[in-house]
């Protein structure tokens, strides 16, 4: 199966990292982790992620990455009191796209 | 340097009157109303990033505009730092006076801001907060409180008129109580259809938007408030709760985020139904916004880690005729 999504790591220095020029251009997906999701094979994101400095990541890669973020902030979730608990929702898993 | 002849085989051409079929990038001067005009092509509604908070935010407050916002009440613990948006980069803004508390609720501007209600450190009781606060651009002045005790309520309006309703009360119960404040009293006033907490707000006084929210579950109602009452709106077309905020007018309206789990949908609202419209980047369960419709402001939130984050809206533009303008 060809693959729809690309990944990458970055850190996000906040404006400019994704401009409203880039966004109309390709779609993104911000992941726990500093992964991000853009569509593979597309010129416009490789020119984003050449331009944020990106590592690329293979989906089992990222899908790593984002586990360790996702169960960090399960646990965290896990250990508040009851009290607390009623404030938020325990964090869901993300199960990265081909 | 090529001509625009040379790259589009036409010098730009004086009329009376716009072309009745200009082609997209096609220039003429109209001799008519003296200006320069030109085909332009659509642009895509989009979100795209903004600048990073110092502190995370996540269930709590911000109001103003996408270039002047104001961050309150982050729910990591409860805090009564604020910070301050100018557009570009977040700094730090006043210290709150009325305690520490999260999720609290918020009207006005960044100058002119007032935060309301709240949730207390859970040793200090009473837990459940009534205070308010005024906001001057530098430091907080505590006013009359609120008649009930209330977080994780909807709040819209300006400093001396503002509202709220909804929220979670002592009990830990949701519900539908609303109440106006005139810039010196609340006043209670007609309630809710439907109690709800994390409801999502924009609007005035006269004119509010509650919508989404948690009951039993996340759901889409959407009611509208014209001074002294609640009448059903049009419903959300995703089922949503987890707002901290929306953006806009009760015609006008924007609403993003959301959960139980955390969303990236964002839809709008033109005073009697809700379209669909370009998603976040990131996925934000009880994220917080401001702004208007056209350039909203989300802020914090979490899919799985907190957010420092926050994204700035850009609605589109149909393609069209525009006239070219410059500055001297």
């Amino acid at each position: 199966m060809a693959k729809t999504h690309q990944y990458c790591v970055a850190e996000n220095w906040g404006k400019g990292f994704i401009e409203h020029n880039e966004s109309r251009k390709i779609s993104f997906s911000g992941l726990p982790g500093n992964v991000w999701q853009v569509p593979a094979h597309n010129k416009d994101a490789n020119l984003w992620i050449s331009k944020v400095l990106g590592a690329v990541k293979t989906k089992d890669e990222a899908q790593t990455i984002v586990d360790v973020e996702v169960t960090a902030a399960q646990t965290s979730w896990d250990a508040l009191s009851d009290e607390q608990k009623a404030n938020s929702t325990r964090p869901a898993d993300i199960i990265l796209e081909e | 340097m090529s001509t625009y002849k040379e790259i589009n085989g036409i010098k730009v051409r004086s009329l009376s009157s716009d072309p009745p079929s200009p082609f997209e990038g096609e220039v003429w001067y109209n001799s008519s109303s003296n200006s320069l005009k030109y085909q332009g092509g659509a642009i895509a509604t989009a979100w795209a990033t903004g600048g990073t908070k110092s502190n995370p935010m996540f269930s709590g407050g911000t109001l103003g505009i996408q270039t002047a916002a104001l961050s309150f009440t982050p729910a990591a613990s409860p805090e009564a730092i604020t910070e301050e948006y100018d557009g570009t980069a977040w700094t730090g803004g006043g210290t709150m006076v009325g305690g520490a508390r999260y999720t609290a609720s918020g009207a006005g501007t960044q100058t002119a801001g007032l935060v309301f209600g709240g949730y207390k450190d859970p040793g200090s009781p009473p837990k459940f907060a009534t205070e308010t606060e005024s906001y001057d651009g530098t430091s907080w002045t505590a006013v009359n409180a609120l008649n009930t005790a209330k977080y994780q309520a909807g709040g819209c309006g300006t400093q001396t008129a503002a509202l709220n309703f909804g929220g979670i009360v002592t009990g830990f119960g949701s519900t539908a109580a609303t109440e106006e404040y005139n810039g010196s009293t609340w006043t209670t006033t007609g309630s809710l259809n439907t109690a709800r907490r994390k409801i999502g707000s924009a609007g005035t006084q006269t004119a509010g938007l509650g919508f989404g929210g948690y009951l039993a579950t996340a759901n889409p109602d959407t009611e509208e408030y014209n001074g002294s009452s609640w009448t059903s709106g049009g419903d959300m077309n995703t089922d949503r709760n987890g707002f901290g905020g929306g953006a806009g007018i009760q015609t006008a309206a924007l609403g993003f985020g959301g959960g139980p789990t955390a969303s990236a949908a964002t839809e709008k609202y033109d005073g009697s139904s809700w379209s669909n419209t370009a998603s976040l980047i990131t996925a934000r369960n009880n994220t917080s916004g401001c702004g208007t419709q056209p350039a909203a402001f989300a802020v914090g939130g979490g899919s799985g880690p907190v957010r420092l984050s926050s994204e700035e809206f850009s609605e589109g533009i149909p393609a069209g005729t525009r006239t070219v303008e410059v500055s001297l």
